[in-house]
């Protein structure tokens, strides 16, 4: 699948706040049907990038391309009909239905005043079954555990119907059962063609579930290659300011994860 | 706890609302019994049986009904600009008047009142007041850009009640205290002893007219409820979004207000027990709390002219109606549904 126009491209992008830099010019893209995970520490400016690539944070400087045309012609429903953004599952204030939720999703596909149709409910209902959700489509999302949350905010981004999702620490507050459900999830999304890109601060996450990984350090890309080229406990090491002994131990080792 | 099948909760509200509308017709300083009440309906609208007495017509017609259809009227309207600014600040405890309309009222309506005004001038001075201290927040908001925008705006529409509000008890201290004063403070208390049918012809179409968009967007309500970034990368432009509504609820909001004087709590425990009954979906919040929020005002405007001798104060009866339920509804969904 990949070769072809990648879903994003970033070139020279300097990402920061109110025109004022966070870091140096860099370069990302993503191809369908692999994961690029970008692992760096707090505050490195993981979400401000995500946010710049989702168009809510303008670029200080550079291009940032989806499918070929530049992001800054699209309107907010024709991003959205390319990228499905899965934040952070932070509590609901209200207890919509779990269907409910995904069918939100469809926002960027339906007029200004439509409400979701027959078809919308359909697509709707075929993601929760993707993520075998389709028990808890009358559940309220209040009612729900961080994973359950976590794996409906996926579903909502698969019912945006686009190639590229970004996903903002999926695994971050899950338990380990709920860890690996998420992990196995995006490889599977990502074998069906879709392009993942997810941060996390779990090195271990990345080395098992990305294709290629992307190290970040304040406001720039230091290095993006092959999962096992990239994730190396020297790297690892200066990325984070640990020693590489240590980094060593805490990583399972070489080839053996699955 | 279960929300309701959509049948049911249809069935009851307007189950609700009409027999709120048979005992507000029939109650009051002139009784009509039930057989009479629906005589007088039958000859009215499709000219069966004589004509009833001139005294029940003119109580019906030209008293209860002006009354009645306001109380309706307002009551629902309330509670839909009510739910729309729960959704948008996304906030359960939100009432209608957040950002300032029942203080911007309140004062052009004491203002009004001190001056000694016409009643019509009254209510103009205190809908454009409403208006006025709405757009004063909104222009506060739009200025301060540094902040959450939803922040700066519940800030600022708590820092011009404030303001307003000291400007209120100003008049009520300079107004003449045998004349102005009672007047300003009944005002204030709310009411729809005064409402003729001439006020309601002014005030519906604005009511409606606020009302329109609220159901127009009513499922994309829901998104804002997620917050500004979930919203905008789903693909909702929120700004003019949140904008429009904000302007279709503060107009619901000051008619009504300027129509009928502070009524409170009505928009912010009718959208509440209505979540509770259908769920959080604006698509199936708004109507039900329409119809709730009508049979509510209906039933505190008939006690209001019956439980005493005297007239009560509208405000007052919404408060001690909506705080009991407010606090029952409270204790009731501490374990989440």
């Amino acid at each position: 699948m990949s070769g072809n126009t990648p879903l994003l491209e970033a070139r020279e992008l300097v990402i920061g706040h109110a025109g004022v830099a966070l870091g140096a010019p860099f370069a990302l893209s993503v191809h369908p049907g692999e994961v690029l995970c970008l692992l760096g520490p707090n505050g490195c400016g993981k979400t401000t990038l995500f946010r710049t690539l989702l168009g809510l944070l303008p670029a200080v400087r550079g291009e940032v391309d989806l499918q070929g045309t530049p992001l800054r012609v699209h309107d907010r429903a024709a991003i959205a009909r390319r990228i499905g953004y899965v934040p952070q599952a932070s509590p609901m204030p209200f207890a919509w239905r779990v269907r409910e939720v995904v069918a939100m999703g469809r926002a960027a596909h339906l007029g200004l005043l439509a409400t979701p149709g027959r078809a919308d409910e359909a697509i709707a209902g075929e993601c929760l079954r993707e993520l075998g959700l389709h028990a808890f489509a009358e559940r309220t999302v209040t009612t729900l555990s961080g994973g359950e949350r976590q794996l409906v905010l996926i579903a909502r981004a698969l019912a945006q119907q686009a190639h590229l999702l970004v996903m903002d620490e999926p695994t971050a507050s899950l338990d380990f059962g709920n860890q690996l459900r998420i992990l196995d999830t995006v490889r599977r999304l990502a074998d069906t063609g879709i392009g993942v890109l997810l941060s996390t601060h779990q090195p271990q996450h990345a080395l098992q579930v990305a294709d290629r990984i992307a190290l970040m350090a304040a406001g720039s890309l230091q290095a993006l290659g092959p999962a096992r080229e990239i994730a190396t406990p020297e790297r690892l090491a200066t990325l984070y300011g640990v020693d590489a002994a240590r980094v060593a131990a805490a990583l399972p080792a070489s080839g053996s994860s699955t | 706890m279960r929300t309701l099948p959509r049948w049911a909760w249809h069935a009851g509200g307007w189950s609700l609302l009409l027999a709120m509308l048979l005992l507000a017709f029939s109650v009051g300083q002139f009784p009509v019994r039930p057989a009479a009440l629906l005589h007088a309906i039958g000859w009215q609208l499709f000219g069966i049986g004589d004509s009833p007495a001139p005294a029940v017509q003119a109580a019906l017609w030209h008293i209860r009904l002006p009354r009645v259809l306001a109380a309706v009227l307002i009551g629902a309207v309330l509670s839909a600009a009510g739910a729309a600014y729960q959704a948008m600040f996304r906030n359960p405890l939100v009432s209608p008047d957040i950002l300032g309309v029942s203080a911007g009222a309140g004062l052009g309506a004491s203002l009004g009142l001190f001056l000694g005004l016409p009643m019509l001038l009254v209510q103009g001075i205190a809908f454009a007041g409403g208006l006025g201290a709405v757009g004063l927040v909104c222009l506060v908001a739009a200025l301060v850009r540094r902040h959450d925008p939803v922040l700066v705006l519940v800030l600022a529409g708590v820092a011009v009640s404030a303001l307003l509000g000291a400007g209120i008890s100003l008049l009520k201290l300079l107004a003449d205290p045998y004349t102005q004063l009672p007047s300003i403070t009944f005002w204030l208390l709310g009411g729809l002893n005064a409402v003729v049918i001439d006020d309601l012809k002014v005030t519906a179409p604005l009511l409606l007219l606020g009302l329109l968009p609220l159901l127009l967007l009513r499922w994309r309500v829901n998104l804002l409820g997620l917050g500004d970034e979930e919203a905008r990368a789903l693909g909702v432009a929120v700004t003019p979004l949140r904008w429009t509504l904000i302007a279709a609820a503060t107009l619901c909001t000051a008619a009504a207000v300027s129509l009928a004087g502070i009524i409170g709590w009505v928009g912010l425990v009718v959208p509440h027990i209505a979540r509770l009954l259908v769920g959080a979906d604006f698509r199936r919040l708004l109507p039900a709390s329409l119809l709730l929020g009508a049979s509510f005002l209906l039933a505190a405007d008939t006690l209001a002219r019956t439980l005493a001798p005297i007239e009560l104060p509208l405000g007052i009866l919404t408060a001690f109606v909506g705080v009991p339920c407010f606090l029952l509804v409270l204790a009731r969904s501490e374990r989440r549904p």
